[in-house]
């Protein structure tokens, strides 16, 4: 149920459009959509006070290839690599196999320091989509 | 351009490298007064040569700008083949017709020296690594206050 004017008000489950508000919301996504495509972030939706749809911004982020989600992807594969190759020299020190002490010692200090990389590059990741998404259009 | 791990690989060598340099030396020692091996003749002292090795030999233009790393290897064990030390002693039962025993030309005192270089070497290649690691800790902290 539409209400007209601005400051128009909710009424039950129903969703408030101001209208003039709806058309650039409208825009804002078109845009949003066409950034996407070209690889920019995932597509951020329009204002508060307009229903944001989950699933309007989620197969944005998966559809760019460069961007926060590949960069992810590559803290990710980066990560594994690393706690994969002192899990590996752990357990050949574990079996009694001859393995050098300070290899290991350095193999797992390397994975700790990735796992905090991959922390802090999934932070600001997801802050920064956070602060798009307030951006008020 | 060197990696996050590639900067902590190069102590890595090091103190590989310090730790064969110990083996060899404990060898010495233990074998100070040996006179008989397998190869025949009495034992002769051993030292490892250090050669410098490129950590990154597959960027060429690492290379150029003269910023690859630079990480420490054994190339070799060389055996020495300086002069015994004869000592006389006829009842040996390797004496020689003269009644010389040839011995190892091992210097304890110079081995306990090598021990303690290798001994520090070892533990400044693993201070310099924990503090790569505290940097490398410090400006993952950037932004986070």
């Amino acid at each position: 149920m539409a209400v007209g004017g601005v400051g128009g008000a909710a009424s039950g489950p129903y969703r408030v459009q101001l209208p003039g508000l709806s058309g650039k919301a409208e825009a804002v996504q078109r845009a949003a959509k066409a950034a996407a495509a070209n690889g920019g972030l995932g597509g951020a939706s329009g204002p508060d006070g307009v229903g944001r749809t989950p699933e309007q911004v989620g197969p944005g982020a998966a559809n760019a290839p460069d961007g926060f989600g590949q960069a992810l992807v590559n803290a990710l594969d980066a990560v594994e690599a690393d706690v994969k190759g002192g899990d590996r020299l752990a357990t050949k020190a574990v079996r009694g196999e001859s393995v050098e002490v300070h290899e290991m010692m350095m193999a797992l200090e390397k994975a700790d320091l990735s796992v905090r990389l991959m922390t802090q590059v999934g932070r600001r990741a997801v802050e920064a989509y956070r602060e798009i998404m307030r951006m008020n259009v | 351009m060197a990696s996050l791990g590639d900067a902590l690989d190069v102590a890595a060598t090091g103190m590989s490298a310090q730790r064969v340099r110990m083996s060899v030396t404990s060898s010495n020692l233990a074998n100070a007064n040996t006179t008989r091996t397998p190869e025949g003749g009495p034992y002769r002292r051993k030292d490892p040569i250090f050669s410098a090795v490129e950590m990154d030999p597959s960027d060429p233009f690492a290379a150029t700008l003269r910023e690859e790393l630079v990480g420490c290897e054994v190339e070799r064990v060389e055996e020495s083949t300086g002069p015994l030390e004869l000592v006389y002693d006829p009842f040996h039962p390797d004496a020689d017709v003269d009644g010389y025993v040839a011995l190892p030309d091992v210097n304890v005192v110079e081995e306990m020296v090598n021990m303690v270089t290798a001994s520090r070497s070892y533990e400044a290649n693993a201070t310099a690594f924990e503090l790569m690691r505290n940097m490398m800790q410090r400006a993952l902290e950037i932004g986070r206050g």
